[in-house]
């Protein structure tokens, strides 16, 4: 089974004002109508992949992340570890029923793995 | 603070021997005799990374019966952002002090944490200590006087009865928690015990033992 990129993130200090550049921009549509009240970005195209924005700590700073959907997010966070990477969000159970869980690659890019 | 510098800190402040005595004996008491039982005391580095008061309200909201895990009905109940719920969120799983175990069941696996503001930085501590005053002084203007109860009193004071003191409130905060926390919980509190000098008199007599703290 392939594990495709399926969701972009960004993750910003001021996630109004992200949405609002880029629903500007682009004629994105937001909808936080949902448990964690995460922006989802609807690119209003069926060409690519979804998006979404998320707040960023004060202390932290901004960055994109790549969601990829794997069949089982425990095992592939094992798989990654093993590999060098390193656990930021162990696999936790968002309020619609996906696991998620934050890793760090071993060059330092964080990405996420989505999935049950 | 150690118990060497309780003894340093009698000496120089001319305790009686028994007073001073009475101090190491509390202070070499407090884990096992003090802290409220199943209680959990946060490391200075893990506070310092959760410097508002609102993580341990979320946490401490789990354990209520309506509790909803949605950041939309925890920003709502705790007059804060959805921004600063998502936020607080992160840190308290990074932590591992929150567990989202299943989409309807989030965990608090902090326990019962006792929060010690000893060994914090001093940002933090003004930090921490700025947030619960404003939340004291949010809950005395909104908050009817049925449902909360917030006094404070300046005396003067004899020294040397300040161990006895310490013990007393230590107990009553024991006391006090074990009564709150009998049956199901369908609110969160904070309570703040607070009892200490408004004066330099101390720092004037200590000298150098105060800098060493």
């Amino acid at each position: 089974m392939g594990c495709a990129v399926v969701q972009w993130q960004m993750v910003v200090k001021d996630p109004e004002a992200q949405t609002h550049f880029y629903s500007s921009l682009f004629d994105w549509r937001v909808n936080s109508d949902n448990p964690l009240g995460y922006r989802v970005v609807d690119t209003g195209t069926a060409e690519g992949i979804p998006g979404g924005v998320w707040p960023a700590p004060p202390e932290g700073h901004n960055l994109v992340q790549l969601f990829i959907r794997v069949d089982s997010v425990a095992d592939y966070v094992t798989k990654a570890e093993r590999l060098g990477a390193r656990t930021i969000i162990g696999p936790q159970t968002l309020p619609e029923g996906d696991m998620l869980a934050i890793l760090q690659d071993p060059q330092g890019l964080s990405f996420g793995l989505v999935g049950r | 603070m150690t118990l060497r510098t309780i003894e340093a800190l009698g000496q120089a402040l001319r305790l009686p021997a028994s007073t001073i005595e009475r101090y190491v004996d509390h202070a070499r008491r407090e884990p096992e005799d003090i802290a409220p039982r199943n209680a959990s005391v946060l490391t200075g580095d893990t506070l310092a990374a959760i410097p508002d008061w609102y993580h341990f309200a979320i946490l401490e909201l789990t354990h209520l019966a309506e509790f909803q895990p949605d950041s939309r009905w925890i920003a709502r109940v705790l007059d804060i952002s959805v921004d600063e719920v998502n936020v607080a969120l992160q840190r308290l799983i990074r932590l591992d002090l929150l567990d989202m175990a299943a989409r309807d069941r989030w965990v608090d696996s902090a326990g019962d944490a006792r929060v010690s503001l000893q060994s914090l930085p001093p940002e933090t501590i003004d930090q921490r200590q700025a947030g619960s005053a404003r939340l004291s002084a949010s809950a005395a203007r909104f908050v009817p006087v049925t449902y909360r109860e917030q006094t404070s009193i300046t005396i003067a004071v004899n020294s040397s009865s300040l161990p006895r003191a310490f013990e007393i409130v230590s107990r009553f905060r024991q006391q006090l928690t074990d009564l709150l926390m009998e049956g199901e919980p369908d609110d969160v509190y904070q309570i703040e015990i607070a009892l200490f000098p408004v004066t330099t008199l101390k720092r004037e007599r200590t000298d150098r033992t105060w800098d060493a703290q």
